[in-house]
C-alpha cells in the first residue's frame, strides 16, 4: 500500500496540462463529452500520470472533459480534498456515497454527448453499469488503453523520474546485499524498505524467497514507485550466477523494432505496467515490437530458480539499464 | 494452519450459504481486497487477482495467475489449483458449470462482486449466466470472517507485538529535522525485519492546524510538533493497528487537554464493549464523551470517518459508527479509536485493537495509552 513520500505537483503543472490535452484531443476525436478513468489504491497510475493525485485508499474516477479542467469523483470524504488539492493539479473534487449518480450529475453539467471509458474492461462492472444506467440517454464509447499507450515511451518528466526510480532500486538492492548473510529474507527486505523509502519511494513491492535447490541462494525481486513511475530489478544472493548470464544475453539482444523477447523464463513488462506486474496488460501487447525510447523491466528466471532482472531503456543501438549503479572512477 | 482450521472456516461459510440459499461461493480477490481468498485458502497472494470457488458440497477450486499457483498449492488447503488468463475465465466457467453433479448450480454468491471487472463479469455472465443466478456475497463473507478462530487470534496477537514494535521504532526516530517520509522508512524497516508482509500507515505532523492524516510529505519535524499516526502492519495474513500521538518536547496545555478527552472517550468505548453489544453502542459511548464536553460536532462526518472498526484478514472490517447495528460477537477483533479533529490541539489519534470477550475484551497491544512527550 502507498505510504511513502507524496510530493506536490509544484512547478510541473504544465507537464500535466500537456498530458491532459493529449487525452482531450482523443475525446474530441471520438465526439465524446468526457473521458472517465478509473483508479483504486492498487492500480491508479493513469490518474497519477494525468494529475499527480495519489489514491492511497479506496477508489475513484477521474473525469477529463473534452474542453476544461479535470475533476476527481469518489466516495472518499471531502475531508481529504484539501490534501488532494495541495498535492495534485486538481481543483474540482467531488464526493458522494452514490458514485454513479455523482458522475451522471457531473456529466450533465458538460452537456449532451457520449462518455468515453478508458480501459473499460478493468472497471468494476457494477460501477460501469451504474454510470450507464444513470446516464442511459448519452451512450458510451471506449478509449481502450489510451492513457497507457502515451506512457509507453516516457516523456521527459517521466524519464527523469524513471532514472531516479532506477537509482533507488539499485541502492536498495545494494543495501539488501550487505544487510545479511544467507537466507535472512526479513533482514534484507527491511534494508530495502529503509533505503528505498528513505530516498523518497512512494511504494515498495519487495519479495524474497529461497531459490529452488539446496544451495542456500536467496532471490529478491523489487519494484519501486518514485513519484508516478515504477522501476524493477531482481537479484539472487549466494547463487551461481546462472540467471545473471542469461539476463546479460537477453539485454544484449534488445533493440527498438525487435519483438518482445518471450523465451522460457523470460518476462518483459513495460514500466507503465509494473504496478500490476504486467498481469493486466492487453493481450495484443506481446506481438508489438519494442519502440524506440520504451522503458521495460526484463526478468529472467533460470532453471535452478535463480532470478535476475533490470529496468532498461530501449534504443536503436541497444538497451541501457536504469537499475545498475553507475561505477565511480577513482 | 491446519486442515482442522480450514474445515472450521469452510463449515461457517457453508452454514451462511445454507441460510441464504446459495449453492456455492465464488470469492473474487483483486489486488487490494484479497481477504476472502486468504480466509478460504490461507495463501499469501502477489498477483493482480485470483478467484476461488467453494461449493456447498465437495472440494474447492482456486484460480490464480501463474505467480500465485505455488503459494496456494503449498498452503495445502486447496488441492485443485488452476491457472487463469485475464479475460478467459474459461477455467472458472468450466468448473462452475459442472459443480452440481455435472450440472450448473442454481444460485451462487460472489464475494466482492461489486469490484468484479467488466471483462470478467461479462465472461461469467456469458459462461454460466443462463443457468446460474449470481448475486453479491460480500456481506456474507465479512459476517463470517468477523468471528475469529483460536488460530486467527494467535496470529493477531503476534501481529500486535509487531505493531507495538513499529510504534517504538517511530518514537525512536522522532527528532527535529527528520522528514515525515524518513519516519515512515524507519518504521517500515522495523516492521519488515520482524516479518510483516504489508503495512497501512497514515501520518501527520504539526500543530492545531492539522485536520487529518495522509501519506507522508517532505515536511521536517519541528520542536513542539505533535506527530499523529495510525500504523497497521500485516503479519501472516492478519492486520492490527495502533493509533498514537507524540509531542516533540513538552506537550502544551491544549495537547494535554486534547489527550485527556481522547483517553476518556476511548475508555468509554472500551467500557461498554463485550460480546453482544453493537457497533453503535461503542460509537455512542465514545461520542457521548465528546458531546458532554461540547465537542459533539467533531464526531460527525465533517471531521472524522469512524470511531473504530473491525480487524482481521482485512484491516478495515465492520465500521464502529452510530447507526451501525452490527452485533459484535465473542472473538471479534475491533479497534476502538475516537480519532478526530478538535480545536484543542488539531487532529488527535488514540486507539487500540482488542478481542471481544463475553465480559469485556482482551488487549492486543502493550504500548501505554499516554501522550508521548520526547526530548527535542
Amino acid at each position: 500500500m502507498k505510504r511513502g513520500l507524496v510530493a506536490a505537483a509544484g512547478a510541473d503543472t504544465p507537464v500535466y496540462e500537456a498530458r491532459l490535452e493529449r487525452l482531450r484531443e482523443q475525446v474530441r476525436d471520438m465526439g465524446a463529452v468526457a473521458a472517465l478513468v478509473y483508479g483504486d489504491v492498487y492500480r491508479s497510475d493513469d490518474i497519477a500520470h494525468l494529475t499527480n493525485l495519489c489514491i492511497y485508499w479506496n477508489e475513484g474516477v477521474l473525469a477529463v472533459p473534452a474542453d476544461g479542467p479535470p475533476a476527481f469523483l469518489a466516495k472518499l470524504s471531502a475531508r481529504v480534498h484539501p490534501w488532494m488539492r495541495r498535492t495534485s493539479i486538481l481543483e474540482d473534487l467531488r464526493a458522494s456515497q452514490r458514485l454513479p449518480e455523482l458522475i451522471a450529475s457531473y456529466l450533465d453539467e458538460l452537456g449532451p454527448g457520449p462518455v468515453a471509458f478508458v480501459e473499460e474492461d478493468w472497471w468494476p462492472g457494477e460501477l460501469a453499469a451504474g454510470i450507464e444506467a444513470a446516464a442511459s440517454e448519452r451512450g458510451s464509447v471506449t478509449l481502450g488503453d489510451a492513457v497507457r499507450r502515451t506512457r509507453l515511451a516516457p516523456d521527459t518528466r517521466d524519464l527523469d523520474d524513471l532514472r531516479r526510480a532506477g537509482e533507488i532500486v539499485a541502492g536498495a538492492l545494494a543495501a539488501a546485499e550487505s544487510a545479511a548473510d544467507g537466507e535472512d529474507a526479513n533482514a534484507r527486505i527491511a534494508a530495502i524498505e529503509r533505503a528505498a523509502r528513505g530516498e523518497g519511494a512512494r511504494d515498495v513491492l519487495a519479495f524474497a524467497a529461497p531459490a529452488a535447490g539446496d544451495g542456500g541462494a536467496l532471490t529478491v525481486e523489487l519494484t519501486v514507485q518514485f513519484a508516478n513511475v515504477w522501476a524493477s530489478a531482481a537479484r539472487t544472493f549466494g547463487g551461481d550466477g546462472s540467471a545473471d548470464s542469461a539476463l546479460t544475453s537477453v539485454i544484449e539482444s534488445l533493440r527498438s523494432g525487435m519483438p518482445v523477447p518471450d523465451g522460457v523464463g523470460v518476462k518483459v513488462v513495460h514500466h507503465c505496467d509494473l504496478a500490476t506486474a504486467g498481469d493486466l496488460r492487453p493481450a495484443a501487447d506481446a506481438a508489438q515490437p519494442l519502440s524506440d525510447g520504451a522503458v521495460v523491466a526484463v526478468t529472467v528466471r533460470a532453471e535452478n530458480g535463480e532470478v535476475a532482472g533490470d529496468t532498461l531503456r530501449i534504443a536503436a543501438d541497444g538497451a541501457s539499464a536504469l537499475t545498475i549503479p553507475t561505477l565511480e572512477t577513482a | 494452519m491446519t486442515l482442522a482450521e480450514r474445515d472450521w472456516r469452510w463449515t461457517r461459510v457453508r452454514a451462511a450459504m445454507d441460510a441464504e440459499g446459495l449453492d456455492g461461493i465464488l470469492a473474487y480477490a483483486p489486488g487490494w481486497r484479497r481477504e476472502d481468498l486468504r480466509y478460504l485458502a490461507d495463501a499469501q497472494l502477489r498477483g493482480s487477482f485470483a478467484l476461488l470457488y467453494l461449493p456447498r458440497d465437495g472440494e474447492a477450486t482456486a484460480f490464480t495467475l501463474p505467480v500465485d499457483k505455488n503459494a496456494v498449492t503449498q498452503a495445502g488447503w486447496v488441492e485443485d489449483v488452476r491457472e487463469l488468463d485475464p479475460f478467459g475465465l474459461r477455467a472458472v466457467v468450466d468448473r462452475i458449470s459442472t459443480a452440481d453433479n455435472n450440472r450448473p448450480p442454481a444460485r451462487i454468491g460472489i464475494s466482492h462482486a461489486e469490484l468484479l471487472p467488466v471483462g470478467l463479469r461479462k465472461a461469467l455472465e456469458e459462461g454460466i449466466g443462463a443457468n446460474t443466478a449470481m448475486r453479491s456475497a460480500t456481506r456474507l463473507m465479512s459476517g463470517v470472517r468477523m468471528v475469529k478462530s483460536d488460530d486467527e487470534l494467535e496470529r493477531m496477537r503476534r501481529c500486535g507485538e509487531i505493531t507495538d514494535a513499529g510504534w517504538d521504532a517511530l518514537v525512536q526516530a522522532l527528532k527535529p529535522g527528520v522528514t515525515e517520509y524518513e519516519l515512515v522508512a524507519h518504521t517500515e524497516a522495523r516492521l519488515k525485519a520482524m516479518g510483516a508482509t504489508d503495512n497501512f500507515m497514515l501520518i501527520a505532523s504539526g500543530g492545531e492546524e492539522v485536520r487529518g492524516m495522509t501519506p507522508p510529505s517532505e515536511r521536517r519535524l519541528q520542536k513542539g510538533d505533535m506527530v499523529r499516526t495510525e500504523l497497521t502492519p500485516q503479519w501472516d495474513g492478519y492486520w492490527t493497528q495502533i493509533c498514537r500521538s507524540a509531542v516533540l518536547g513538552q506537550a502544551s496545555d491544549g495537547q494535554r487537554e486534547s489527550f485527556e478527552l481522547f483517553r476518556e472517550a476511548m475508555e468509554a468505548g472500551l467500557n461498554v464493549l463485550r460480546a453482544g453489544v453493537t457497533a453503535h453502542d461503542v460509537a455512542m459511548a465514545e461520542n457521548d464523551v465528546f458531546r458532554a464536553r461540547g465537542f459533539g460536532d467533531y464526531c460527525t462526518a465533517r471531521f472524522t470517518r469512524v470511531r473504530g472498526h473491525g480487524h482481521g484478514a482485512h484491516l478495515d472490517e465492520v465500521p464502529i459508527v452510530e447507526g451501525v447495528e452490527t452485533v459484535l460477537e465473542r472473538n471479534a477483533v475491533v479497534i476502538v479509536h475516537p480519532n478526530t479533529f478538535t480545536p484543542l490541539a488539531g487532529y488527535h489519534v488514540l486507539g487500540d485493537p482488542v478481542v471481544v470477550t463475553d465480559d469485556g475484551w482482551e488487549p492486543l497491544l502493550r504500548t501505554p495509552r499516554v501522550l508521548f512527550e520526547l526530548d527535542a
